[in-house]
Order: structure tokens, then sequence, then C-alpha cells
């Protein structure tokens, strides 16, 4: 990963392909997103009728990230503002497919933020999210957002 | 007010909270490390020196914690409907730290009748203790 160009304002246009990239949710990984933030697994992430585990779907909220990730190397980007629409449910081990785009890139204050779109689908090729995140480039004693 | 599991009445007005999060570092680094993929656990939420290469005086939170807060208590009020036809909006205003402690509220501003059913709008934010908010935004969802 070390040799990927560091994401840089500069280095994004908007229109820019991202991905596809694909990974795994492990049953492990929602339970550990929702173990860290207090929560016991809730009932609407039950499905009786399959006897298994749903996907907490704020996971897709990250999914930006992995897609910078397959072309950048990203460290401390500052989440601004997340977006989510939520399309159908899905099972915790599946393998998802996410594509992208930069959508925007702007100076506000002279900071740079650059927002990025995506959709996720699952293994039947169903979409079950789309996403629309702003993220704060570089950071500054008196940035707000996390 | 409605706290998450009891009835939902689906009123203008009405109020959901969950209950309050205190933050630690551990738990903090286990979100991190949940979803994040391998060979990117160290960042500005889990490593200090990383933190203060970026002007931080100590790691932060994600805040996707907190979108990971108010879904789950949005899908705990609403049901399955939340994972089909929920919407989730959040800007981030304000770094989270280990010590922090983090509730999730939300209020009903809309109720409309489609042909689906009703759609349900509402104002939702995440305070810490200081009664500062670290997280607004809105969601909907037809139920």
């Amino acid at each position: 990963m070390d040799d990927k160009p560091v994401l840089r304002y500069e280095a994004v246009e908007a229109g820019q392909r991202l991905g596809p990239i694909q990974y795994r949710v492990d049953p492990e990984l929602v339970r550990g997103q929702l173990r860290a933030v207090g929560q016991p697994v809730p009932v609407f992430l039950t499905d009786p009728a399959i006897d298994t585990l749903l996907i907490e779907p704020s996971l897709y909220a990250r999914n930006y990230i992995r897609l910078l990730r397959a072309d950048f190397m990203v460290e401390g980007v500052i989440h601004s503002r997340s977006e989510l629409a939520l399309k159908r449910p899905a099972r915790a081990g599946q393998l998802l497919t996410v594509t992208g785009r930069v959508a925007e890139k702007y100076l506000r204050r002279g900071r740079p933020y650059v927002v990025i779109e995506s959709e996720t689908f699952d293994e039947s090729g169903g979409e079950v999210s789309r996403e629309r995140n702003t993220l704060l480039l570089t950071l500054s004693d008196d940035h707000g957002g996390c | 007010m409605t706290t998450a599991g009891v009835d939902f009445r689906c009123e203008i007005g009405e109020r959901v909270e969950s209950a309050p999060i205190a933050v630690r570092f551990e738990a903090m680094a286990e979100y991190t490390r949940a979803v994040s993929e391998p060979g990117y656990e160290r960042n500005i939420h889990t490593d200090a020196e990383i933190a203060r290469r970026y002007g931080l005086d100590e790691p932060i939170a994600e805040g996707r914690m907190w979108t990971t807060l108010l879904s789950t208590l949005l899908g705990t009020v609403l049901g399955h409907a939340w994972l089909s036809t929920g919407a989730l909006s959040l800007t981030f205003l304000k770094m989270v730290k280990p010590g922090d402690l983090i509730r999730a509220y939300g209020i009903v501003t809309a109720v409309q009748t489609e042909p689906n059913g009703r759609r349900v709008g509402f104002e939702v934010w995440c305070e810490n203790q200081r009664g500062e908010k670290v997280a607004v935004g809105t969601a909907a969802c037809v139920i």
C-alpha cells in the first residue's frame, strides 16, 4: 500500500471513477461495530426466517474510504458529512461490491474538500445502499468534523 | 419521549433517544479495527503518534460511530423498514474524545401518507455531556 500516492486535493478530479472494489462483511465485523457503541445486536438486524445476522447499514458510510484506498494512501482524512440512502437489507457474510466516483472537489475557507458518491451491491447484484460522503483532506488547529 | 425498543407512535414532535454511550479509547479502537481493511488499523482514531502528526492532541472517535448509534436507534424504533427505505444525512460538528458521554436523539418532524405507507421525517443529532451537538442531520423512512 505504501507505493500508492498520498491522497491530496490536487490528485483527484471531479468525475474520476473509483472502484469497483469488493469486500466481505464478516458477522463479527457487525458485532464489533455494535459493541463499540455499546449496542447489543438489535432485533431489526436479525432475520428469524433465515436465522442470520444482517449488516448494520452505517457500515456503508465508510465505503468511500475503501474506494479511495484502492488507489491512494489515505490517512488523517476528516469525515465532514455522511449521507446514506438504504435500498434493501443485506445479510452478513456476503461479498459486497462498491462503485463510486469523485462527485465534487472544492475549497471552502481555504480548506480542501472532496465529495465521494458510491453505490453498494450485494452478491445477487441488488443495490443495498447509495452513499455520499464529504471529506476534509487536511487538518488544521481549528477544524470541525471528525 | 420514546426510548429505543419502546412502541413508536409516529407523531410529529415525538422524540426518541439512545442510552448514553461512555466513549472509551478501547471502544474507539475496536470500532476502527472492526470496520478497517487489514493494514489500515493504525490511524488518528487508534494511534496517539499519528493523531499528533495531524495536529490532534490525542486520538479522536470516528464520526461514523455516531452514524452507527443513530442508525441502530432508528432501526430499533422503525424496524426492518429502516434497512430498505431509510435515509440518514449527518454533518459532524465536533470531535469526540475518550471520556466524552454521547447520546443520540431524534424528533419526528413530518409524517406523510404515501402509496407504500407513511414517510416519517426526523431531525437527528448526537450530543455530548456538555449539551454540545457533535453531529446533526435528518433522517427519513417509509413505515
